[in-house]
């Protein structure tokens, strides 16, 4: 298993898709806070612009600000359709599809690769990656967040900056990675299905970004049963798992929740119990369909 | 050459309702080049992967290097090399590199091992060079190598020489006939004849998923032993041969009859045609190729077919 992965994380080292990715998530938590905080800050004075409420650009600001802003970042690596998702399903499809298309799937279990080691090994080498990228963004993106925050507010208060603090950061951190897991497994999945990386990405973001992040939650204007749908979807407990992040019940359930806020959305725990369960069933779909998968030229 | 390195019994192979491989029955020997041939879609990649398990078998049995495939093929798999339909490479990766997935996949290969067959393949100067960048002759070359990592017992090769130039294809040739001295055995997949009669110990003719002929070069030849006959009556001396109980068939080729049988009774049949006043201008033994033996057999089935 520790050989394979050595290969694994070999061919992803060694591909530019996962820099791309890795450069995308990191400059993003740099250029999204700052031009979110620009145009709060130009405010009315921006070409048709109707001036926003004093107490909602106050509480907009806040969640871009340290230590609030630790939510934000969190929710923009992760999330039902934060970047993180888009960027790691795109990562996951296509390293597992691509395996069919250069027909290098059949090199590897002619060598007496197992087939379960084989995806497994795979999904550890994306998650690790995954856990770098996270990292990373938040070792560059809270410095950031600090100096624009010492930049609107004309100093920087550290007070927040506890040991518990840390902590809720690093458990953020894991939370949203967690949360992440089944789209990546749910995108590995079509992959092996489909043997191609087109249907892994596809119908993945498809889902995600169009049935769950359109439909299902305008059903929610249709009234009762079909508001509940959202509530068991991947992305409705998501949403629930992601309000537990510091700063996160601002983003996920207060008045800047938008549509979230009409969800009644699962609890943390709740949410932490079905994601893993979905987790569950595309990783046991993914093993079951490549084990009986027949590798044809 | 002695022991059985695969025996494969009663293969039989359906995809939905099509059949693409049928009872197949055959054995390679330890050492032994044994050739695989037959026209495309005969059903020697199916063989192939249902011996190294990428499909599994609608019915019959298959061991190898000794062991029931059924039960730990994975560890088996370690001790062969194989190239299936064409050598499949990380293009993003380096040819080392790609060397360096494979050795680490099967374990147990030292650094050195690489370096030392992309030198015998010819590569060692485009080792760092991205595969994407490679010729089909070049990914070929690495495809041997990669499957020679673990130096295999037994190599499984689909066409090997394919997309190589001559002087490639002739230096793959005297490859496999090194790796046959060091012991190691290989079977050899190919639809070029002359490439296999060169090479190859021992041969099987796969045709529509069955196997229609199989045994040495020397011996499949001799099954097809032809005598060229020109004489002024053709068609009276073809009524008369035909009637000699040793005589498997005549047919007529331009001016000529090709009579097969016996060699060594070249003599009987022309004294056969003289003793009706037929003269022979020439008897010769016909010189069998063993693409000329493939052609006949496979459209002997195709006849028996239709």
């Amino acid at each position: 298993m520790v050989r394979n992965l050595r290969v694994e994380l070999l061919k992803l080292r060694k591909r530019w898709l996962s820099w791309i990715v890795l450069l995308i998530l990191v400059s993003s938590a740099i250029i999204l806070p700052g031009m979110l905080l620009a145009i709060l800050k130009m405010g009315d004075r921006l070409p048709g612009a109707q001036p926003m409420p004093p107490a909602i650009a106050a509480q907009l600001e806040q969640a871009l600000l340290l230590p609030d802003g630790v939510g934000f970042l969190l929710s923009l690596i992760g999330g039902s359709n934060g970047m993180g998702m888009l960027l790691f399903v795109i990562l996951a499809g296509v390293s597992v599809g691509n395996e069919y298309t250069w027909r290098t799937v059949r090199a590897s279990l002619v060598r007496g690769r197992g087939r379960w080691d084989f995806l497994l090994t795979k999904l550890v080498a994306i998650l690790l990656l995954m856990g770098v990228g996270f990292l990373l963004t938040m070792a560059v993106g809270i410095p950031y967040l600090g100096l624009l925050t010492a930049a609107s507010r004309g100093q920087l208060d550290l007070s927040f900056l506890t040991a518990s603090f840390v902590g809720e950061v690093l458990l953020g951190v894991l939370r949203t990675g967690y949360a992440l897991v089944p789209y990546i497994l749910l995108a590995m999945l079509l992959a092996v299905v489909g043997r191609s990386p087109w249907i892994g990405v596809g119908v993945t973001l498809a889902y995600a970004l169009l049935v769950e992040g359109m439909a299902l939650q305008l059903l929610v204007l249709v009234g009762r049963p079909w508001s509940q749908l959202y509530r068991f979807s991947l992305g409705g407990n998501v949403t629930g798992l992601m309000a537990a992040n510091p700063g996160g019940q601002a983003l996920a359930g207060g008045e800047l929740g938008g549509m979230d806020a009409l969800l009644n959305l699962p609890s943390a725990n709740q949410a932490a119990l079905v994601l893993a369960l979905y987790s569950l069933l595309f990783l046991a779909g993914m093993l079951v369909a490549f084990q009986r998968q027949e590798i044809t030229p | 050459m002695n022991g059985v390195v695969l025996r494969v019994e009663g293969l039989t192979k359906f995809y939905g309702p099509v059949r693409a491989l049928h009872d197949l029955t055959l054995s390679v020997r330890r050492g032994e080049v044994y050739g695989f041939l037959g026209p495309n879609g005969a059903g020697k990649t199916t063989t192939v992967s249902l011996i190294l398990g990428l499909i599994r078998p609608t019915a019959g049995r298959i061991e190898l290097l000794g062991h029931d495939t059924r039960r730990g093929r994975r560890k088996v798999l370690r001790r062969v090399g194989a190239i299936v339909e064409r050598p499949a490479f990380y293009p993003h990766l380096s040819g080392a590199d790609n060397l360096r997935v494979a050795a680490w996949e099967l374990g147990g290969v030292p650094e050195v091992r690489i370096t030392q067959l992309l030198e015998r393949v010819g590569l060692a100067d485009r080792a760092d060079d991205k595969v994407k960048g490679y010729s089909t002759g070049m990914v070929q070359r690495l495809g041997l190598a990669a499957a020679l990592l673990n130096e295999p017992e037994l190599l499984f090769l689909d066409e090997p020489t394919s997309g190589l130039d001559p002087a490639g294809q002739a230096e793959i040739r005297a490859l496999i006939r090194e790796l046959a001295e060091e012991g190691v055995t290989v079977f050899l997949c190919s639809h070029l004849l002359h490439e296999v009669e060169q090479v190859c110990h021992r041969v099987g003719i796969l045709n529509k998923g069955e196997l229609i002929a199989e045994g040495a070069v020397e011996e499949l030849l001799r099954r097809k032993e032809v005598i060229q006959v020109r004489v002024a009556d053709l068609e009276r001396a073809a009524a008369l041969l035909r009637r000699l109980a040793w005589v498997q068939g005549v047919r007529r080729e331009d001016d000529r009859l090709l009579v097969e049988a016996p060699i060594a009774r070249s003599a009987e049949v022309n004294a056969a045609l003289a003793r009706q006043g037929l003269y022979a201008s020439e008897i010769r033994p016909l010189e069998t190729t063993l693409e000329a033996f493939f052609l006949q057999v496979t459209q002997e089935e195709a006849d028996n077919g239709s």
